[in-house]
């Protein structure tokens, strides 16, 4: 099922690929998803994420709600940053 | 030239009563077991504070504490530590300052200034290389800390570092800071300490140099760990861009960042405020700390609005959210303005801001009506917020109350407000909600120092949960990992570096520089080093214990055990603290009471 997904990158990419919310059209899995924002940025989600970067997905790790079976709702809100320290 | 490479080599002992002074060689045992910073800081104020003595009486010790890799060309390596008995919480307190000001302190000779008694008249100390002078600053009291600041460098010369209070701690407001070069001593009150002592200021300026064990290893580490803070995406790309605000989309996207004093909800701006807006809005230069290629410090101007023309280097993270978000403000000015004058009057920013949060809730909630306080001063009015501040600043009305604390303002006010006065141990909370990071919730109850985000910051792995490891909502592995932190911090805040450093150096990293440094044996394994973190962990905690701490103060407000927030990620969770600080006590090898067991203490050579 596709669903339209806002994306939003912090920090590092903000500037250069989302300083305001992208409205992503994917189908409704989060493998199905990151390969999608992968070809809509060309910003290698997969690579990063095995590299430090972190997913959150309505404010929650993309890694626990994959473990949990997660599927994406239309308007589901999507950011993706590197693994930051304390302020 | 010290016995021990790294170190200055020296203890300086005054005695402001009788305004003399001795000094005495850094003893060998001290160092192997202790190795700088927090931790000298903690053997010297375990074995010489008189037990259960006022705070703010002359028995109270002052100790400023240099580390080996403070003024070293270390990366981060600024950082010096003011310890004392706080009288906001009456347990432990040790500040960490960055700048420049540790650098030149230790260079005046000294590892250690140990300050007893209090003079008869208000004085400031002048240090230059082993050379020691108690000053007659009757002139400078009253004055703001930029002005007094200002008056020593025509005196002495503009290239003395000054430590210094405000007229909140001469009047011995209990959130008083001292600042020291734009920087600030912060949070449980070390500026009425300084004002108890009728001590104005240290003013400090040094010629002496820091031998090297291994010179040639020495240069190699620190290249490598310059190129790895500066490769880092947190130290070498948000953090210069962004400053310690890089993180606050990250947190409220997470629904870890409090509002309105921990209420949740929303507030008018809330969307639109986040660490783009303060760049593009406010920052207008940069400035590092000493030995340090982060620079993520900002100066910021504002540009337009009420508070046109105001100015700070700032405002940092925790100032953003204590000054905005905590207080419902988006009123960027308002923000800037208001760390301004915390710097201005020497006030610790974080509880500040959380008491006006606090205030603004009892006002909103009917607690203190417009007639008692003279204004009206519900969420997001940031003239309120500048008013309160301004008055916690000269200790009149409701700043004679709230400087105080929110511990003791909740007291004072009744009708329950004690269930919404955000702290742990007296000291206020900082921005991170434990409700969206249960392990921030077991690391507050547990900091030595009373609500602190600087002895353990569990939230960022909690949050990512790379590989789904840790659920920022269940209680599993939060005891081992805020216990690890803590330990591992310890060593961070007893080396001289910023913790920012470790977002980017390993332990092995950090010990390898260590080791380069001073060539100790005892510091020549991570390991090694942990145990040292242990064993200072375990000492403040004997400290804290004498002074009377229990288990039931390793708790949290009631707000956050009792309260869920009403929307967000975090929506309809309570911080299960019970169960967190039970296994907490068994990793840390403490009895059910939170108490040393013999073995653990016999283990760390602390028996």
């Amino acid at each position: 099922m596709k669903v339209s997904i806002k994306v939003r990158y912090f920090v590092t990419e903000d500037e250069t690929i989302g300083n305001e919310d992208l409205i992503i059209e994917t189908e409704n899995t989060l493998p199905d998803a990151i390969k999608t924002i992968e070809k809509v940025t060309g910003f290698p989600l997969s690579y990063k994420l095995n590299r430090g970067y972190g997913m959150l997905v309505n404010g929650r790790s993309y890694y626990l709600l994959q473990k949990e079976g997660f599927t994406l709702s239309e308007g589901d809100k999507v950011v993706i940053l590197p693994k930051l320290g304390g302020g | 030239m010290s016995k021990y490479p790294g170190y200055a080599g020296y203890i300086l002992t005054i005695d402001l009563t009788t305004k003399s002074h001795q000094i005495s060689e850094l003893p060998r045992e001290l160092v192997d077991n202790y190795l700088g910073g927090k931790g000298f800081a903690a053997k010297i104020l375990y074995d010489q504070l008189p037990l259960g003595c006022d705070p703010l009486s002359p028995d109270n010790i002052l100790i400023l504490a240099g580390a080996p890799l403070t003024g070293t060309l270390a990366p981060t390596g600024c950082r010096t530590i003011l310890a004392t008995k706080s009288p906001l919480t009456g347990i432990w307190l040790d500040s960490n300052c960055g700048g420049t000001f540790g650098p030149e302190l230790k260079s005046t000779g000294f590892d250690l200034v140990v300050i007893k008694g209090r003079a008869d008249h208000p004085v400031m100390i002048v240090l230059n290389y082993h050379s020691v002078e108690i000053v007659d600053a009757a002139e400078l009291w009253g004055l703001d800390t930029f002005s007094a600041s200002d008056r020593i460098k025509e005196q002495f010369g503009d290239d003395y570092n000054v430590a210094i209070i405000g007229p909140a701690g001469e009047k011995q407001v209990l959130m008083s800071a001292v600042q020291a070069e734009a920087r600030s001593f912060g949070r449980g009150g070390s500026g009425a300490v300084f004002g108890s002592k009728n001590l104005k200021a240290i003013a400090v300026r040094g010629t002496g140099s820091v031998e090297i064990a291994d010179y040639a290893e020495f240069i190699k580490e620190n290249q490598e760990a310059y190129n790895e803070i500066v490769i880092n995406p947190d130290t070498g790309g948000a953090r210069p861009k962004y400053g310690t605000s890089s993180i606050y989309s990250f947190i409220k996207e997470a629904g870890v960042l409090p509002i309105k004093n921990f209420q949740g909800g929303d507030y008018e701006g809330n969307d639109q405020t986040d660490e783009r807006r303060l760049k593009k809005e406010l920052f207008e230069q940069d400035r590092a700390c000493f030995a340090c290629p982060i620079a993520c410090s900002k100066y910021s101007k504002v540009k337009a609005g009420p508070y046109e023309g105001k100015y700070v280097e700032g405002p940092e993270f925790e100032n953003f959210w204590s000054f905005g978000a905590q207080c419902g403000n988006s009123e960027l000015g308002s923000i800037a303005y208001a760390e301004y004058l915390c710097d201005y009057y020497g006030i610790d920013a974080i509880s500040a801001g959380n008491a006006v949060g606090f205030v603004m809730e009892c006002f909103e909630k009917g607690i203190i009506s417009e007639d008692e306080l003279g204004f009206k001063a519900g969420f997001g009015n940031h003239e309120a917020l500048i008013k309160i501040i301004q008055l916690i600043g000269e200790d009149k009305d409701i700043g004679r109350i709230i400087g105080q604390g929110v511990k003791r303002a909740a007291e004072h006010f009744g009708h329950e407000s004690s269930n919404f006065a955000m702290h742990v141990k007296g000291l206020e909370l900082p921005a991170y909600d434990p409700r969206g990071s249960v392990g921030m919730g077991l690391a507050y109850a547990t900091s030595d120092r009373g609500a602190c985000h600087l002895r353990a910051w569990p939230v960022g792995a909690e949050v990512l949960s790379h590989h789904g490891r840790l659920d920022p909502r269940e209680v599993e592995f939060k005891a081992e990992l805020v216990k690890t932190d803590q330990d591992w911090f310890n060593i961070i805040n007893s080396l001289g570096l910023c913790l920012f450093s470790i977002f980017a150096l390993g332990h092995n990293q950090i010990t390898d520089l260590t080791h380069a440094l001073t060539g100790r044996d005892s510091f020549s394994s991570a390991k090694k080093l942990l145990v040292i973190g242990e064993r200072i962990s375990n000492l403040v905690r004997l400290f804290n214990i004498r002074e009377g701490i229990t288990t039931a103060d390793d708790t949290l407000p009631r707000r956050l055990l009792k309260e869920t927030l009403p929307s967000g990620p975090s929506k309809g969770v309570t911080v299960p603290l019970k169960e967190m600080l039970e296994e907490y006590y068994l990793v840390r090898g403490w009895d059910e009471k939170g108490v040393p067991k013999n073995t653990k203490l016999e283990q760390l050579g602390l028996k």
